[in-house]
């Protein structure tokens, strides 16, 4: 939404007669769904803004931000001088909404450090423990940040330098966390399937999360085996030479080759060992799915039909797909196509569990709109039946059916950032909130005899590591009960079909695998000393003696983990599974047989009762100021620049723009002067000011402006000519969705044209009005969209309102869609009309590589035009690398394309048809820039005849 | 054309003012050196950071000198009314220590991360990348007596009579003649020394990046004693008595015996120790990484007082008579009463101190991040006019 109101602005600024442009665009919308009533803490070292609802939250993160800030300070040897603003948000979707940036925020995100203001941004998840690790992680990117400057500064060498990704992302993991099952996931599946990527080769995986644990393995590593201070002094000497990699010769006394010789030998040391015991998933599993990544499987038995339902993404959408387990060479069929409907927006694909009741409704969660919502799907109808949304709920996380089919458990994290256990009754549409306390609580399961719902939750004191145990929540008294206690992750419970056997992962031991406990064979638990209050919620039961099951037995011995299992009707397991990087849904069989055969079974102990785990709070400090967010600006670009032309001359100006620390109001300065003699100095001043407003859903901008000067205008009449305009505008839009928006604006200005000095001279006072509606659901590969459809269409009206110079209607008709093909390929095509009717009506040009190929650029002018394009995208050169002597240059992937376009533009009388067909190949240069080469034949003759020879172009942009 | 002229004439100017002030670095009379003067990083071998001028606060500022560009930790140095002091650009700054105006600036090959040692007209400085790393200058004679190139040095040197001490970060110890730089001895230690040597004339005891503190003879370099610690030790020891004084990033505090390297006590302190130590009579003061000063008793490492700043402390404090001087990251320098901790009086620069300070005669010197050269003398009492 941001980008599509500044590039409005942008367009309306330079050319105030919008209407006419052609140079519209898509996008999809950042949408401001929720007002925000921001706030200020104000402690020693931070700002942190945040909302009312949040506030307990926000005085926690507080907390952990000092200690974090104390803990760094140490480890840095070196403080951060300017008080350090922290945008605080209790969920992801809240998240999503920020403007301190202006790109989407992709699920995996969990917070991020913005260089320019030295903003951190950070959502809540439901887990204090990992708000607390997101904050310290970035908080590391904030001190190297400062301490990398100081050093360069110090020795007054230039500024403009920065450690490697893969130090910065693996320093703020290895300063903020501890290594953990996932971690050693990773790692060991590198390891054992030889994909580990060499430190030396750290580019190939630039910004993946194999970079991220890579790089705080490395730093482990160093610490270990040369000393923690050597990470210090990584960056002390980071002056001492240009490339990293002399730096890190210089500090641990190895290049990157010799060190990646140790650190990859200890880690085939540590990791090959694990083969004696430990097992692929893929050699003790039947696959069911491997393609893409994949995760939540729940099984689905109709007759005798059986199948598995799960959460994919195999063509970047992801989506609910289904699967029959008895048909191996089946495809699996996406029976939801998310993440192109404003109902499927998003699915959180390792997050909330679907659970299918016995009537055969799916049950999922997906973002629709402001809020998560939970759609009712019929399996045997394929159709969704029913949308739940709650208002106050905002992000909703995994889901299970009563045993009746009318009640839905579910986790949700409200306004507060509480991730809490809720009940939803689907007959008499009641919520009922199970719990209320900051606990993490995940993964509700209900049994199949109704009366208990196993869960996950991190409230033992073991939970402020971020450690999870599982949880029973008696329905009759309110109780909840210790299933498992212990510093492990405990997670995923799953109940068998008759109830006797729960299934879930714990990383006990190491790596994550499938345990059982079994509730046929009970034993009377250790009571618990006292009773302790869980916050709000239902007391735990802690004085009675619980017969539960007291011996835990592993089913999987992994090499890599296992997540999400669920039982079929049988003797199997269905769960995700974790190798060769993918996640894989896999069938693991014979569980009593594994159970019985166990070489690995736990002893449940319940420890002597500890207090319930309370999270610190700078609530109540005398050094805290809270104060109501009355916004505080800042420069964001403040630029100078001189610029020549032998037509138009020499001109110079500054652009300046401010914005505010929350990014939700920005303010554009322009000046400039395109005088080309002392006599033109003083009418020359080019002046626009806009402001843009974020703030709310509706986002509008409005500005004045002054410009004079020489132009060379394709879409005029005229073409070159002396104009000075001068006027305002006022712009709005409106998002309906995250794919929908509409666009209003109006603007006006009085324009003094002079085409023939002093001979041919316009006046006009130009009232423009135009109304449009955008659609964009397009996903893009590597050169332009793959999939989806964009649509735009614009109405609009300008007219000289003083003298009746100027007076014409437009209609911009843009339509494009995308076929796919396979993953990597696609059939693309576009419809264009646009047409402008009236008087002094501006034309719209065409021609070239971004539209009519094979055609001069821009050389096809009219006020009406139309165009037809198609083209086959599909990939072309993987991977093409040159290797010399002295080093290598390596390229990345070549895309090709076939096509054939045809069109015109007219003025009054419609000349010919104009066409070309040929081919081309496409080169992504780091992904912020597209060459495109084109080679084919023109359609010549009135689109009768080809072209003799062929042609070439050469160019830049985006397949459209 | 006028225009041209003006500019023309303007960086004429400028250019020669630059070449005149960066020619060399030359005094134009002998310099004079006394016991009293602070020649070498803690004010002297033994690194003990202590003068008996009693610095009573609050001090003035009497001056500030933009050496343009920031300074390493070790200390400035000072003798006959002219203070020294290395940048992290590898330039040797000399400033008159009663008008804070400059005398003169010589650029080296890297940056002076240590601090020089001042013998006589001689200057030893150090270099922390390029070659030489070792070089012998005379300031009168704005020449370079002798060089050597020993490897990338970031610590100050140490001169006992004629010999000149080093450690390096190739993890030697050279020693050499301090007359032409030849090498007397040599000692490989197993990893890189950022600890800058101490002696009580006999022995050379220095932390290494190994964890260690090492204790060398003086006379021939052979290892005389080896203590380990927990982590690396950046921190220069300083040296009282039969006792050596040294942190270590394990978070602790020790004093070892000069003798035989047996351990006397061990402080937790519970945080990084970077920078060195100043010693009283009875009290010995550290600051740490959780920008606590701790006064600690010489015979058993008891807490006497501890005085909290708002940062990081890893540069020396310094005891001038009855009075503790320390500078924070968080850009304060503190006065603090050496026998009760209460803060006496604070100023604030502009920049964090992370150098160590120095003191002459009733001068008190400190170097800022933000490139300038502080100078403080005691606030004159009241009725007294100030001169």
């Amino acid at each position: 939404m941001k980008r599509a109101v500044f590039l409005l602005v942008g367009l309306i600024a330079l050319f105030p007669t919008l209407t006419s442009s052609q140079f519209h665009y898509f996008g999809r919308n950042k949408v401001q769904y929720t007002d925000f009533d921001w706030h200020v803490l104000k402690t020693e070292h931070f700002d942190i803004y945040y909302y009312p609802e949040m506030k307990e939250l926000a005085e926690r993160g507080a907390y952990f931000a000092e200690e974090s800030y104390a803990n760094l300070q140490e480890k840095f040897n070196h403080n951060v001088q300017h008080r350090i603003p922290l945008i605080f948000y209790s969920t992801h979707l809240h998240f999503q909404q920020t403007n301190t940036t202006p790109g989407f925020i992709p699920e995996g995100v969990g917070g991020f450090f913005e260089f320019l203001k030295g903003r951190v941004v950070i959502p809540s998840n439901g887990s204090l423990h990992d708000f607390q690790h997101v904050i310290q992680h970035e908080l590391v990117h904030v001190f190297m940040h400062s301490k990398i400057g100081r050093v360069l500064i110090d020795h007054r060498e230039d500024q403009s330098r920065f450690p490697p990704l893969w130090f910065t992302e693996g320093l703020a993991e290895y300063w903020s966390t501890k290594w953990d099952s996932q971690a050693e996931m990773i790692l060991r599946d590198a390891v054992l399937n030889d994909h580990l990527v060499p430190l030396s080769e750290m580019d190939y995986i630039f910004g993946t999360y194999l970079m991220y644990k890579e790089g705080q393995n490395i730093l482990q590593y160093i610490a270990a085996h040369y000393g923690e201070e050597k990470i210090l002094l990584l960056m002390e000497n980071f002056w001492k030479a240009s490339s990293f990699k002399k730096v890190m010769k210089i500090t641990v006394g190895k290049n990157y080759k010799e060190f990646d010789e140790e650190w990859i030998y200890a880690l085939k040391k540590q990791y090959y060992p694990l083969l004696a015991d430990n097992d692929s998933p893929s050699k003790v599993s039947t696959s069911l799915v491997t393609d893409g990544f994949n995760s939540k499987p729940v099984y689905y038995q109709h007759a005798n039909e059986r199948t598995v339902f799960f959460i994919g993404n195999h063509t970047g959408y992801t989506s609910v797909f289904r699967k029959s387990i008895d048909s191996p060479e089946e495809k699996p069929e996406a029976i939801i196509p998310g993440e192109k409907t404003d109902e499927f927006e998003a699915f959180h694909l390792f997050q909330s569990r679907m659970d299918v009741s016995k009537d055969g409704i799916l049950a999922f969660v997906t973002k629709s709109g402001e809020n998560d919502v939970f759609h009712l799907y019929d399996i045997e109808k394929k159709r969704v039946t029913e949308t739940l949304r709650f208002r106050d709920l905002v992000a909703l996380g995994s889901v299970s059916w009563a045993p009746d089919g009318k009640r839905l458990v579910f986790t949700s994290i409200d306004k507060s950032g509480n991730n809490d256990l809720y009940i939803y009754d689907l007959e008499k549409k009641v919520l009922q909130r199970l719990t209320n306390d900051y606990f993490d609580d995940r993964d509700p399961a209900w049994s199949p005899r109704g009366r208990k719902i196993a869960f996950s939750s991190d409230r033992t004191p073991f939970g402020q590591h971020g450690k999870y145990n599982l949880f029973l929540y008696d329905l009759h008294t309110g109780d909840i009960e210790y299933l498992t206690y212990g510093d492990q992750n405990d997670l995923s419970p799953a109940w068998s079909r008759d109830g006797r056997k729960l299934a879930f992962t714990s990383d006990r031991g190491g790596g994550q695998n499938i345990w059982t406990m079994d509730f046929s064979s009970t034993g009377l638990r250790v009571a618990l000393a006292e009773t302790a209050s869980w916050g709000e919620g239902p007391s735990l039961a802690t004085q009675e003696l619980a017969r539960l099951p007291t011996v835990l037995h592993r089913v999987t011995n992994l090499t890599t983990a296992a997540f999400d299992p669920a039982w079929t009707n049988g003797d199997e397991l269905i769960f995700t599974a974790f190798e060769n990087f993918s996640f894989q849904i896999r069938m693991i069989s014979g569980i009593q047989s594994l159970i019985d055969s166990s070489m690995t079974k736990e002893q449940v102990v319940l420890l002597e009762k500890e207090n319930p785990w309370a999270p610190n709070s700078v609530a109540g400090s005398s050094e805290v100021q809270t104060l109501r967010y009355a916004g505080k600006y800042s420069l964001d670009i403040a630029q100078s620049q001189i610029s020549t032309d032998p037509v138009f001359g020499t001109s110079g100006g500054a652009l300046v723009a401010l914005s505010d620390v929350l990014g939700n109001d920005q303010y554009y300065f322009l000046l400039y002067n395109s005088a080309q003699s002392q006599a033109e100095f003083l009418e020359s001043w080019n002046i626009a000011i806009t402001r843009v407003s974020l703030f709310q859903r509706t986002n509008y901008a409005y500005g004045i402006f002054h410009f004079s000067g020489r132009r060379y205008d394709l879409r005029d009449p005229d073409l070159f000519f002396f104009e000075r305009v001068f006027g305002g505008y006022f712009a709005l839009s409106y998002p309906l969705s995250k794919f929908k928006r509409i666009e209003v604006s109006t603007s006006l200005a009085n324009s003094d044209k002079e085409v023939i000095e002093g001979v041919k001279e316009r006046k006009a006072l130009l009232l423009s009005n135009s109304l449009t509606f955008v659609h964009d659901n397009s996903l893009w590969g590597p050169s332009g969209p793959l999939d989806g459809n964009r649509f735009k269409l614009t109405l609009a009206y300008t007219s000289d309102i003083l003298f009746s110079n100027v007076n014409y209607y437009t209609v911009i008709l843009d339509y494009r869609h995308y076929f796919r093909l396979s993953r990597r390929s696609a059939y693309a095509t576009r419809f264009w009309i646009f047409w402008n009717e009236g008087k002094e009506s501006r034309r719209f040009f065409m021609g070239g590589s971004w539209d009519l190929r094979g055609w001069p650029r821009w050389s096809l002018r009219g006020r009406k035009l139309w165009l037809i394009s198609n083209e086959i995208r599909f990939p072309f050169i993987d991977q093409f690398g040159i290797r010399f002597p002295f080093g290598g240059v390596a390229f990345g992937a070549f895309r090709g394309a076939l096509f054939f376009d045809a069109g015109s533009a007219w003025d009054f009388k419609y000349r010919q048809t104009y066409g070309s067909v040929g081919g081309g190949v496409r080169l992504n240069l780091a992904g912020v820039l597209v060459l495109r080469y084109d080679i084919g034949k023109r359609i010549e003759n009135d689109f009768v005849r080809l072209q003799e020879g062929v042609f070439h172009q050469f160019f830049f942009g985006w397949d459209f | 054309m006028t225009i041209f002229r003006l500019h023309r004439s303007f960086v004429v100017a400028c250019i020669g003012t630059v070449l005149i002030g960066c020619a060399s670095l030359h005094t134009e009379r002998v310099i004079r050196v006394r016991d009293t003067d602070w020649t070498t990083y803690g004010g002297s071998t033994e690194r003990s950071n202590r003068s008996r001028t009693t610095l009573t606060p609050p001090l003035t500022l009497r001056w500030k000198y933009d050496a343009a560009a920031g300074f390493g930790s070790g200390s400035p140095v000072a003798a006959d009314s002219l203070v020294f002091v290395g940048t992290l650009q590898g330039e040797l700054h000399a400033v008159h220590i009663k008008t804070g105006e400059r005398v003169g600036y010589k650029s080296f090959e890297s940056a002076i991360v240590g601090a020089p040692v001042i013998d006589g007209n001689t200057l030893i400085v150090t270099s922390a990348l390029d070659k030489p790393t070792l070089i012998a200058y005379n300031v009168h004679l704005a020449s370079v007596t002798w060089s050597r190139d020993l490897g990338p040095i970031e610590t100050s040197p140490l001169l006992v009579g004629n010999r000149l001490i080093v450690t390096t970060l190739a993890g030697s110890v050279v020693c050499v003649d301090k007359s032409n730089g030849e090498e007397l001895w040599n000692f490989e230690a197993e990893e890189q020394i950022h600890s800058s040597p101490a002696s009580d004339g006999t022995l050379v005891v220095f932390g290494c990046d190994d964890g260690s503190v090492y204790a060398l003879s003086i006379s021939d370099g052979s290892i005389l004693w080896r203590m380990r610690t927990q982590g690396s030790v950046f921190a220069p020891p300083t040296i009282r008595g039969t006792t050596v004084f040294i942190g270590s990033t394990d978070n602790t505090f020790s004093a070892i015996s000069l003798m035989d390297g047996t351990l006397k006590w061990k402080r937790e302190i519970g945080s990084r120790i970077y920078g060195g130590a100043a010693c009283s009579d009875d009290l010995v003061y550290i600051g740490a990484a959780n920008g606590t000063l701790y006064a600690l008793d010489v015979s058993d490492g008891t807490t006497r007082w501890s005085f909290k700043t708002k940062s990081v402390i890893n540069s020396a404090p310094l005891v001038a008579g009855e009075i503790v001087y320390v500078g924070s990251l968080d850009t304060f320098l503190y006065a603090i009463d050496a026998h009760t901790g209460q803060s006496l009086w604070e100023y604030r620069t502009k920049g964090r101190i992370k150098t160590s300070l120095a003191l002459w005669g009733d001068y008190l010197i400190v170097a800022s991040e933000d490139k300038f050269l502080y100078a403080f003398q005691p606030a004159p009492a009241p009725g007294r006019l100030e001169r």
